[in-house]
């Protein structure tokens, strides 16, 4: 996999999550589509395991460090690692079923969305849910404002969100597959 | 054996992260207003994409000949009372935002910043193209034209901000005043309103023994209530009244709807006001 690519199209797409939100979002709900999900779960379906893992734990790391959290004091502060384990394991769940699925399909980018992207979010809540246990218990002013039944349902719209625009969006990136550098094994079509 | 190496320094990498979850958040809070600003030269024009589509209105597909011809007819009527309502409504906030700058202590200076991304994850809050190399600091407040009380600094980061709005649940309580219809001062009564997280605030009012048949009622402003506003009337507006509720358990309690004049998602321009010698220390630029 070619990383300056990856670099480009992850730039791109975190930009995408962070500017275009007022245009996707539904009414006031705030429920709108990650795109940064999108992107792993396509380079999970199609690209080679070892990179993928960095990939995913790079972007999951990226979108953690531009989501902020409220705390109780006021402030908005940053955590690092939900996502990027999220992802993690995201990505893990999509290089098993990818064998299963004909990758090049963009109903199939879709599909592997919902699935991963539901694995990818539920232990993010939970490490998070975590942390403000943890920090709550400590009597820190640095407790984020957290309802973990409120960040589960907003979950469920952003993965199905997703999972409807990964459609397009699937379809546009394997027009461009190619220059991402991947490699097919010979024999069985499968990435190395 | 030839992936040992390789699959330690991503387990290394992955436990790392799993620590990180729990630690303070100091270095990530910097990292992370660094890889903002990053992104900002792309985002901000989508996000200025994005606000301007959501400007436009819906227009409605209706095939009924007679609806849309009464439709229209209703339509053109509508325009020229919204013509003069917002003749009217411009006529008011400019008087209002002379009062204020007339009233505006000369050891601040107003300033004027984009808004350029969102936050990721599940939270109201927005970033603006200005930092604390323009003076801008945690705590600061934002408004919308001056005058419409739109939320407050949360995090800075040297060429960027981040702002919790008043409508964010996050914001927490607010103390407020509401304005009476005559803007006489000593009718007016305290309160505390609590975002709900629909746009909107709610909060408990008591009645006014002055008058007591109608304390509080739809329409009436609702204006941050500050020690350090010396004039009522010139005071940042959080909003209006839409809706009146008496208490069942207390008849001398009301609850109130406050909803901000502006759609505050909306909002593409945020003005600040830095303190002087704040913008002069932190080099601006």
């Amino acid at each position: 996999m070619r990383w300056t690519v990856f670099a480009f199209f992850a730039y791109v797409f975190l930009a995408l999550d962070t500017g275009l939100r007022p245009m996707l979002q539904i009414g006031e709900s705030g429920y709108a589509p990650s795109f940064a999900l999108i992107l792993m779960v396509w380079i999970a379906s199609m690209g080679p395991t070892h990179a993928v893992r960095w990939a995913a734990l790079v972007l999951g790391l990226l979108v953690d460090l531009l989501a902020q959290y409220s705390t109780v004091d006021g402030r908005a502060t940053i955590v690092a690692g939900p996502y990027a384990l999220g992802f993690v394991l995201g990505a893990a769940l999509t290089i098993q079923l990818r064998s299963l699925v004909y990758r090049k399909h963009p109903l199939i980018t879709g599909l592997l969305t919902a699935v991963a992207g539901a694995c990818a979010f539920v232990p993010a809540i939970f490490l998070l849910t975590m942390r403000r246990v943890v920090y709550a218990g400590l009597d820190s002013e640095h407790v984020i404002i957290w309802a973990a039944s409120d960040q589960l349902v907003h979950a469920f719209w952003t993965v199905l969100y997703s999972a409807v625009i990964a459609v397009p969006a699937g379809w546009m990136l394997n027009r461009v597959s190619g220059l991402f550098g991947f490699q097919s094994h010979p024999r069985l079509g499968l990435p190395r | 054996m030839n992936h040992a190496s390789p699959n330690r320094s991503f387990y290394t990498a992955a436990a790392a992260m799993l620590i990180a979850c729990f630690l303070p958040a100091g270095f990530t809070n910097w990292l992370g207003g660094r890889l903002g600003e990053l992104t900002i030269p792309l985002s901000a024009p989508l996000e200025k994409l994005s606000l301007a589509v959501r400007a436009v209105p819906k227009s409605l597909d209706r095939e009924n000949p007679e609806f849309v011809k009464l439709a229209n007819k209703n339509k053109e009527q509508e325009v020229r009372i919204y013509n003069l309502e917002a003749r009217a409504a411009s006529l008011q906030r400019k008087l209002e935002r002379l009062q204020e700058l007339k009233e505006t202590d000369p050891s601040f200076r107003p300033v004027s910043a984009y808004r350029v991304a969102e936050s990721l994850g599940k939270s109201d809050l927005f970033k603006i193209s200005l930092g604390s190399l323009s003076g801008v600091r945690v705590g600061m407040l934002a408004y919308h034209q001056g005058y419409q009380l739109l939320g407050r600094v949360s995090a800075v980061s040297p060429r960027s901000a981040t702002v919790t709005p008043i409508t964010s649940r996050a914001f927490g309580p607010i103390s407020a005043m509401v304005v009476s219809s005559d803007g006489n001062l000593a009718a007016s009564t305290k309160c505390t309103l609590e975002p709900v997280g629909d746009g909107t605030l709610v909060g408990d009012v008591g009645r006014n023994s002055q008058d007591e048949a109608s304390p509080v009622r739809v329409g009436q402003r609702v204006v941050y209530y500050d020690t350090d506003v010396r004039q009522l009337n010139t005071g940042p507006i959080i909003g209006m009244i839409e809706k009146v509720v008496p208490k069942d358990q207390n008849p001398l309690w009301v609850t109130i709807t406050v909803r901000p004049e502006e759609n505050l998602a909306d909002v593409s321009v945020v003005d600040l006001k830095i303190p002087r010698a704040v913008a002069s220390d932190g080099g601006d630029h």
